[in-house]
């Protein structure tokens, strides 16, 4: 059979002359090439080009491309590995130990090489992995855009060489000539630090290294110097004490070690063990250590004194001791300094009097009081003393008399010339020393004077170790590469000192030769203690030994307070502290400092004064009203916050505000420096001021409050009106001890009832079998041991890319955090009581915001969360109108390039360096999406993987341990647990067991998912009838 | 047709006796050259809406946080706005359908205009859905269609999506029965524009007359049609403020979760309505001169309706106060203390004052019959029931559960252009409206003509009156 013929087209098979021609050429020949590239009829790309052309033209730019690609770019490091290192698992976080600037040892969360979050390390006896809201928000000052990126010479670069040879040159001279050296640091706690400025000592005829604190304690130390023979903070044992008075003492907050204290009063406060350590307050300022307290006792800082003396004679006398003569007769509402000290002498040795004043005569009598009370070697131990502050006034005072006679100063970690009352004296005779350094990672405004600025490696670039205590060591472990041309101060001392060690290798000599016990390698010693960052020293007993003969001079103690207290009654008297977010002011270029709410005053972005609640009224100020406070020549124009609680006749003003160098983030900050009214007042630092005068100067100016109301009634109508809108009841629940013991029930009562009450037609979501296969997860809040600190709205804010929007933006109540503590207030407002509440989303098993989202962005899981979808949110708001917690969170503009952002969001796109922070494991929020907490649903999946992967089952689930949501690991308290519900051992099924939880707003029946812990206060009946009667008597008043 | 009636019924078109006189005083301003009056008005109409736009796109832009909301406050000049313009929307329907139904002939007169004027409302409240959302491009995903994102449906639950459902319907069926009524009125320009040479216009107007040709089985059809369109709408009137309202009512925010919500927003929504109706109408007789159609008797008519569904407002603002007062819930207790006497307290005055006081007016028959003051007055109760809506959102919001979350609310004015410029928009269709379309309902108007005329070829051979059948 013939093949049959297939042919390809009409032409072929017609067998055209064109296809015939066509056929004959390979290619078709009618590719107008040389008509586009040449001029010949028209412009067109206008050259001729033939195939010679054509091959230069293409030669020529080919080379011109490889040449180009030789040329020199900057390397970029962020690239994908392409041999991934054994260590590192993309998405997979490595966790490594290090310690704060503050000394809290933390476990540092890395991802792909970049630290993202601390947590505190729960290895370490002394914190158990507390950590304050200052140690969360420490890693992003690693990625701090204003970081020194190198050495400065005055404000221009200068290279390390340069720099190093210069320096040497100049204390060559200065050895030669037997001149004068001064360093100047921070507490230091590190001992090897100390090892290597003592290196960097050697062979200088005149050499001081003086430690500058700008909150000092000082006074506590030269007490005991004067009392015991130690110059040392003793450390405190909250946990043993049974009485605990402070005065003027913010021990839960900003005090020597606020998260690791909280943490230890705490685990006396357990109403379920039936006892309950008594809590007395006396301050000025409300604080959150005041609003934990049972009974809290308003006094003025000149009060203070004649309060202390009179509370040792009523102590002495019951304890048939001798009284401190010429003490006039002072005491506080309810006779309570007589209750202080009937209780103090039936706890003796399980009591605590602790003190803030940084005064030595009041350390003293404070002193005294605890020695008679033979609570050193029980809640007190000078043996084993604290660290944290090494501040000595008295040289720091004696250093700026000589300042211009010293031949070179080092200014390492400490900001004199803003955080001191010399700061401008600092600045005078700081131009006459030949050489000056400072040692900083950020230029401030010592910085600013001196010579040259050696810059230095952030803590999470460098090597260290911390003492935080005689017992407690711990280790700086760097988690990065140095980012920038910087090097850590220690090894600048060393070189400088003509060494050739590293400090790294110093570090592990010190350790070998100190802490190693000779007991295997070295080596095995030093891996170990790396990993675990922390090492513990068995201490020497706490007893105060027989050696030892306290010499109390007590008579002329007296003395100088009563002339204090007589000094008073003149003028307001003023009372400077530091805030638990900004502190002295050092990380004031964090914009997450800067947005965390004020605990108390709910404040964010500025310092104000605050003005007694009653005192306003007569005065006619309101909040925001700026007002100048004129004392001893100085004076300083700040707006006001009426604060109830403060004591009448006091203001408060904030230290840490109003820098004038350090970053971006500064720029966009209020406030006012209020350091110059510091004074050196006995060789110490004196933080309170009287006979200060305030006038009103007409003026207002905005601040930024995430919280306007401030009760849970109608504080003027709440009487006449039988309290017909009183909501206590149904937001706080508390109730005292003795009630509780009596009825665990008590403050809770009504929850039963109300649960027979709410009854459905629907069944609950939980109750079917099949869900209950699954986890199901429940937080619960212990209103009795919140303290309110913030820590974990900081926390919360770093592990889920929480933007910072700004004052402006919080000034229209937009502020971002998923988080917060609402505090309220109640009873009389020159003396409130304070209720703290962490407030975050419910999780409610009956939403409202899910049956209202049209689109179905918000919907519930099988393991009970209540989950948002960004992708799919178009942003009606609806949910966060229908959320009767008000929880959720629209993002009103782009936060993440908005121009209004570009400085205090730390995730903002132009910020080359802050959005490495960001956690990768959560979507940043596009602008038109709501956003909430989800508790951490991040940490919950990778923790479900992991279990499944160690228990080698899919139906394995995460148990108590495997997981924490960031607000509950960073609660110093533990005031927040989270848990699997369907878990019958977990601790959170044991907390929604107990007989104090009661849901907030559980009348809505919209089941929330979170179950708050009545508050149990150790108050008596009668104090509670007295506290009643004080609010009563104000209302009528008011 | 013919239209003898008797003299006793009252006249619904006055000094008219021809049809002739209605097809030229109606079609003369659309015959007419545009006349600066109009010019100047719509250009500033059109001026503002262009502001309005730019605050709009401002907003599109930037992000909602150029709005004065903030955590506690998630809604407030766009969702009163929204249901401002919805209510005012209500009357058209209502004197379109259910007059219809009910055979009253006096809407014949004001139908048209009052349908317009519903239509260009559900305009602008339609807009507010959409920029109020964070995300306005993604609005499509509020439609249930079959798609590709993994098939992601809608929340039915929620009454966000019922409001897509019931505002298109809305909106779709006005729209019809607002255009079918007005075909034969078309046929007639068209035919009119044609015997002047107005070739073009006259083709365009032939286009959208769906070549009616006035016959009797056209006739029959449109009023077999208008019927069942009547129908269909009278229980959107009733529907959509009740599904509107439920944007509210099945929250769970005192001052929102409140069961008399449906019928108070439905009376409120007639009572804005007939306050538009009377403020537009006012203004469209005297400018058009067309009195004789749209009588002080007609006016009259809209004035005691407004005073009886003002009435009802009244009543559900007064039985939400008992209540709450009755229910002894301390939050319902609590957010009717604050909205009469917190720092929104004054809007609530202005509300109760301009919606409850002002009508009561109308009980005068000298002031339902006096224009200036009934236009002052529909002025107060168009301000009024925006302020309803205001009080509702903003004074329930702002005071909820937590007092830790309590916040304020200020406008800033980006919200304010925007509310402005729904109303340039507003009456740049309706001044559109007013030139190219017949105002008044010409054929519906004719039925109402007493004592016609006989037209000339017929006049030889009926000697006797015709009697009307």
């Amino acid at each position: 059979m013939k093949k049959p013929k297939y042919w390809r087209g009409i032409e072929e098979l017609n067998q055209t002359p064109e296809f015939l021609e066509s056929a004959k050429h390979e290619f078709p020949t009618d590719v107008p090439f040389e008509d586009t590239l040449s001029n010949t009829t028209d412009e067109k790309l206008g050259f001729k080009a033939n195939r010679r052309d054509f091959l230069k033209i293409m030669g020529f730019g080919m080379t011109a491309a490889t040449l180009s690609a030789c040329a020199e770019a900057p390397l970029k490091k962020v690239i994908p590995y392409v041999n991934k290192p054994d260590d590192i698992i993309p998405g997979v976080a490595n966790w490594y130990a290090s310690t704060t600037p503050e000394g809290t040892p933390v476990l540092v969360k890395t991802r792909e090489g970049r630290p993202i979050k601390f947590e505190g390390n729960p290895d370490s006896p002394l914190t158990e992995g507390v950590m304050d809201a200052v140690g969360h928000s420490q890693v992003l000052g690693v990625y701090d855009i204003d970081r020194l990126q190198y050495p400065l010479k005055g404000a221009n670069p200068v290279s390390w060489t340069k720099l190093d040879n210069t320096v040497k040159t100049k204390l060559q001279e200065i050895k030669a000539n037997g001149g004068k050296v001064r360093v100047v640091t921070g507490s230091v706690l590190s001992p090897t630090t100390k090892a290597a400025v003592g290196v960097f000592a050697e062979g200088f005829e005149d050499f001081k290294h003086i430690s500058f604190d700008a909150v000092s304690s000082y006074a506590t130390a030269k007490s005991h110097e004067m009392n015991f023979g130690r110059a040392a903070i003793p450390s405190y044992y909250f946990e043993k004490a049974d009485v605990i008075v402070g005065f003027s003492c913010d021990f839960l907050g900003s005090w020597i070690g606020g998260a690791e204290y909280s943490a230890k009063y705490i685990k006396n406060r357990d109403p379920k063990k039936g006892h309950m350590s008594r809590h007395f307050q006396f301050e000025s300022n409300l604080t959150v250590t005041g609003g934990m307290a049972d009974l809290r006792f308003p006094i003025k800082p000149s009060e203070e004194g004649i309060a202390l003396l009179n509370l040792y004679n009523k102590v002495a006398k019951k304890m048939g001791g001798q009284v401190i003569p010429g003490v006039k007769e002072f005491n506080v509402a309810m006779n309570g300094l007589d209750k202080v000290a009937a209780e103090l002498v039936a706890a003796q040795g399980k009591s605590l009097v602790v003190c803030g004043s940084n005064d030595v005569n009041t350390q003293q009598v404070v002193n005294a009081i605890n020695y008679m009370l033979g609570n050193y070697g029980e809640t007190i131990d000078l043996n084993n003393p604290s660290y944290f502050r090494q501040g000595n006034d008295e040289e720091m005072a004696a250093l700026v008399a000589e300042l211009d006679t010293v031949d070179a100063v080092f200014f390492y970690d400490c900001n004199p010339a803003y955080s001191s009352p010399f700061a401008e004296e600092i600045s005078k005779k700081l131009a006459k020393v030949p050489l000056s350094v400072a040692m900083t990672y950020k230029t401030n405004e010592t910085s600013e004077l001196c010579q040259y600025t050696a810059a230095s490696s952030h803590f999470l670039e460098s090597w260290s170790d911390a003492q935080q205590t005689a017992t407690h060591y711990s280790i700086v472990q760097p988690t990065i590469n140095p980012i920038f041309d910087t090097r850590q101060p220690q090894d600048s001392f060393l070189k400088w000192a003509g060494s050739d060690q590293a400090y790294y290798d110093m570090m592990r000599a010190w350790w070998k030769e100190t802490l190693f016990d000779g007991n295997g390698s070295f080596d095995a010693f030093w891996d170990e203690t790396v990993r675990s960052g922390v090492k513990t020293v068995p201490g020497v007993p706490s007893a105060l030994s027989s050696d030892v003969a306290p010499s109390f001079n007590l008579v002329s103690a007296g003395r100088a307070l009563m002339a204090e207290s007589d000094k008073a009654g003149e003028g307001t008297e003023v009372v400077l502290y530091t805030k638990l977010s900004i502190g002295d002011g050092t990380n004031a270029n964090n914009p997450w400092l800067q947005e965390m709410p004020d605990p108390i005053t709910r404040t964010v972005w500025d310092n104000y004064i605050t003005v007694p609640y009653s005192d306003a009224e007569e005065m006619g100020i309101s909040n925001e009203d700026v007002l100048e406070v004129s004392v001893d020549g100085k004076s300083i124009k700040l707006p006001a916050v009426v604060q109830p609680g403060q004591a009448r006749g006091t203001i408060g003003i904030a230290l840490g505000y109003g820098r004038t160098s350090g970053g971006r983030v500064i720029k966009n900050t209020g406030g006012k420096n209020a350091y110059p009214l510091v004074s050196l007042s006995n060789g110490t630092m004196d933080y309170t001021l009287t006979g200060a005068s305030i006038t009103k100067t007409g003026d207002t100016y905005p601040l930024a409050l995430t919280q306007t109301f401030n009760t849970l009634y109608d504080p003027v109508r709440g009487a006449s009106s039988g309290n017909d809108y009183d909501r206590t009841e149904h937001i706080i629940k508390e109730t005292t001890l003795g009630a509780y013991i009596k009825d665990p029930y008590a403050g809770n009562e009504h929850r039963e009832a109300m649960k027979q009450h709410l009854v459905t037609l629907w069944d609950s979501h939980f109750e079917d079998k099949e869900t209950n296969k699954y986890i199901r997860w429940a937080m619960a809040v212990d209103m009795n041991k919140c303290t309110g600190c913030g820590a974990c709205v900081v926390s919360c804010s770093v592990e889920n890319n929480v933007p910072v929007v700004g004052k402006e933006e919080v000034r229209t109540r937009r502020e971002m955090h998923w988080m917060r503590i609402d505090r309220y207030y109640s009873g009389e407002m020159d003396n409130p009581d304070v209720a703290f509440q962490p407030m975050m989303c419910q999780h409610c098993d009956n939403a409202p915001c899910e049956t209202v989202c049209p689109v179905l962005a918000t919907i519930h899981s099988y393991e009970g969360l209540n989950q948002m979808t960004y992708n799919r949110c178009v942003g009606t708001r609806y949910c966060a109108n229908n959320c009767p917690y008000k929880v959720r969170r629209f993002n009103w503009f782009n936060y993440y390039n908005g121009e209004q952002f570009t400085d205090i969001n730390p995730g903002h796109v132009t910020n080359p360096l802050g959005h490495f922070v960001l956690n990768p494991d959560v979507t940043v929020r596009f602008r038109g999406v709501m956003e909430k907490c989800s508790w951490c649903v991040q940490r919950l999946q990778e923790a479900k993987l992991r279990v499944k992967i160690r228990e080698n089952s899919s139906l394995a689930k995460p148990t108590d341990d495997d997981l924490k949501t960031a607000c509950s690991q960073s609660c110093p308290a533990d005031a927040i647990v989270f848990g699997d519900l369907n878990d019958p051992n977990s601790k959170i099924s044991k907390y929604y067991r107990d007989e104090r939880g009661y849901h907030v707003l559980e009348e809505l029946k919209v089941l929330p998912s979170v179950m708050y812990l009545t508050r149990v206060k150790n108050r008596t009946e009668e104090e509670v009838k007295f506290k009643e009667e004080a609010d009563m008597r104000q209302r009528t008043y008011a | 047709m013919s239209h003898v009636e008797s003299p006793i019924r009252q006249k619904w078109v006055t000094n008219t006796d021809t049809y002739t006189k209605v097809t030229e005083d109606i079609c003369r301003p659309i015959e007419a050259k545009p006349n600066l009056a109009w010019l100047a008005a719509t250009a500033f109409s059109a001026l503002v809406l262009a502001f309005g736009a730019a605050m709009v796109g401002w907003t599109i832009w930037e992000g909602i946080g150029t709005w004065g909301l903030n955590k506690t406050v998630g809604w407030a000049f766009d969702i009163t706005n929204f249901v401002f313009w919805v209510g005012i929307g209500h009357a058209g329907t209502l004197i379109s359908a259910v007059l219809l139904l009910f055979r009253q002939p006096w809407r014949n007169s004001i139908n048209r205009a009052s349908e317009a004027m519903t239509i260009f409302a559900v305009v602008c409240a339609g807009m507010f859905p959409i920029i109020h959302m964070g995300r306005p491009w993604l609005g499509l995903w509020f439609l249930p269609f079959p798609n590709t994102r993994g098939s992601l449906w809608v929340n039915f639950n929620s009454p966000l999506l019922w409001d897509v459902f019931a505002i298109s319907t809305y909106f779709s069926v006005s729209a019809a029965f607002w255009f079918l009524g007005m075909v034969p009125d078309f046929a007639t320009i068209r035919d009119r524009l044609k015997m002047k040479g107005r070739n073009i216009a006259s083709w365009i107007y032939g286009l959208i007359a769906f070549g009616w040709n006035g016959s009797a089985r056209a006739w029959s059809r449109y009023e077999i049609i208008s019927l069942i369109l009547a129908g269909l709408c009278t229980p959107l009137v009733l529907s959509v403020h009740t599904i509107v309202s439920m944007d509210f009512a099945t929250s769970v925010i005192p001052g929102w979760h409140t069961t008399i919500f449906p019928p108070y927003f439905v009376a409120g929504a007639i009572f804005s309505g007939f306050g538009m109706v009377q403020t537009l109408m006012i203004v469209t007789r005297k400018v058009y001169r067309i009195e004789d159609y749209i009588t002080l008797d007609h006016m009259e008519s809209i004035a005691k309706i407004v005073t009886a569904t003002g009435s009802i407002v009244g009543l559900a603002y007064m039985t939400e106060f008992f209540i709450a007062w009755y229910s002894a819930s301390l939050w319902e207790r609590y957010i009717f203390a604050n909205r009469m006497f917190g720092p929104f307290g004054w809007s609530y005055w202005i509300m109760f004052s301009c919606n409850v006081i002002c009508p009561q007016l109308f009980w005068f028959r000298k002031i339902r019959r006096n224009m200036v003051a009934t236009f002052i007055i529909s002025i107060f109760v168009n301000i009024g029931m925006w302020f309803e809506r205001f009080v509702i959102i903003i004074t329930s919001l702002h005071r909820d559960f937590l007092p830790s979350s309590w916040t304020s609310y200020i406008p800033t004015f980006v919200e304010i252009g925007i509310l402005i410029g729904s109303f340039g928009l507003f009456f740049t269709l309706f001044f559109l409206f007013a030139k190219y379309l017949p105002v008044v309902n010409m054929f519906e108007v004719k039925t109402l003509v007493r004592h016609p005329q006989q037209p000339e070829h017929l006049k030889e051979s009926a000697e006797e009156p015709v009697i009307a059948s």
